[in-house]
């Protein structure tokens, strides 16, 4: 069998990948090879739109090698099969740091699968372009950031922190366990969880709804003013902590998308989502 | 008992006034023992109780100590 796998090796470096491929522009997806009744088959995968090419091809086949059969399948384009799911660490690719990817929208009126995360994850808090590369850890560009809200430098007042990224083709979107059952309203002593990148899944109950509060996002934007802030409080440890921003929190009961993780004190024992209304409001998108 | 709507004006009203004022980082309302409180979230290490009103719009206000808020996308 060795034989017959190096007479596949060479005919397709000499004849299909080299030769062929490149003069007639039509797309071979692979080649291999096998023997039946002491005959050597060469089996060739082609893109499905050569069909009506199949007799040219096998003439072809025969002038060089007159010896070897062919057998033609014809299939789509190859992608590869990679996973993407909640609670991934992911970032704009000129990121340091991590965040979380909260889940999986579309766009209304598109067909677009989007990524979401917030502002300071997916647009670099606002320096970044849209098709700017995003990241899965550790190194895996999965996507492009698509849309993002500004946020506004204080006195301004800002509603959310989020950024949208459009995933290549070629990912199983991965929800883990429960997808959302849609978009609800947050409301106080709701018992709640999410999952994150830094802290996995945790449980919280959310204490306020409607705070103003003031972020602190460093050198760059300083401290940023947000209206109606939902504040959660871990049940038993903290909800969630630095790299955790961009998780979705979901209401345990009726396991509906209330908000979305964008800050938090760090010792962790609060921390601040907006609500997730806001968002798909915003952006104009809906869960997937 | 007070609307839904009403509770957001008066925090909407008062956020205005002190958000950002003496170490006010953040504010609230919350009910406790079927009374309205308004919250105000403060990183002031030693803060003084005279420093904050007592009552807003009708509302008795409660300190509470916090730390900073920060956006949480680095591990």
């Amino acid at each position: 069998m060795n034989k017959v796998k190096q007479i596949a090796y060479r005919i397709a470096k000499s004849f299909v990948w080299n030769g062929f491929r490149e003069k007639k522009h039509i797309k071979f997806y692979g080649v291999g090879a096998f023997k039946r009744k002491g005959e050597i088959i060469l089996s060739i995968y082609l893109d499905e739109k050569f069909f009506n090419y199949e007799h040219y091809i096998n003439q072809l086949f025969q002038k060089f090698y007159k010896n070897v059969k062919v057998k033609i399948t014809f299939c789509e384009k190859f992608i590869p099969y990679m996973n993407l799911s909640v609670g991934d660490k992911v970032r704009h690719k000129g990121l340091r740091g991590w965040g979380t990817l909260g889940g999986f929208c579309k766009e209304l009126g598109t067909s677009y699968k989007l990524a979401i995360s917030n502002n300071h994850v997916f647009a670099n808090s606002n320096n970044a372009q849209l098709g700017d590369p995003l990241e899965k850890y550790p190194n895996q560009i999965f996507g492009e950031l698509y849309k993002f809200i500004p946020l506004k430098p204080y006195p301004k007042i800002n509603l959310v922190d989020v950024a949208v990224g459009i995933i290549y083709e070629g990912y199983k979107l991965d929800w883990i366990n429960r997808k959302p059952k849609g978009i609800g309203k947050p409301r106080r002593n709701m018992l709640v969880y999410k999952y994150g990148a830094r802290t996995g899944y945790t449980e919280g109950i959310i204490e306020n709804t409607g705070s103003p509060f003031i972020v602190n996002y460093g050198h760059h934007l300083g401290e940023l003013n947000f209206k109606d802030c939902i504040v959660i409080r871990g049940i038993n440890g903290p909800f969630a902590l630095p790299g955790d921003s961009g998780s979705l929190v979901i209401a345990k009961k009726s396991n509906k998308v209330v908000g979305m993780i964008f800050s938090g004190e760090g010792r962790g024992e609060r921390c601040l989502a907006n609500p997730f209304s806001y968002i798909a409001k915003k952006l104009k998108i809906d869960l997937l | 008992m007070k609307k839904r709507q009403d509770l957001k004006r008066t925090i909407n009203k008062i956020a205005n006034e002190w958000l950002g004022k003496k170490g006010i980082i953040g504010i609230s309302v919350e009910k406790i023992e079927g009374k309205f409180y308004i919250i105000f979230y403060v990183n002031v290490k030693d803060f003084k109780d005279s420093d904050y009103p007592k009552e807003l719009e009708g509302y008795k206000v409660i300190i509470r100590t916090s730390e900073k808020f920060i956006p949480l996308g680095k591990i």
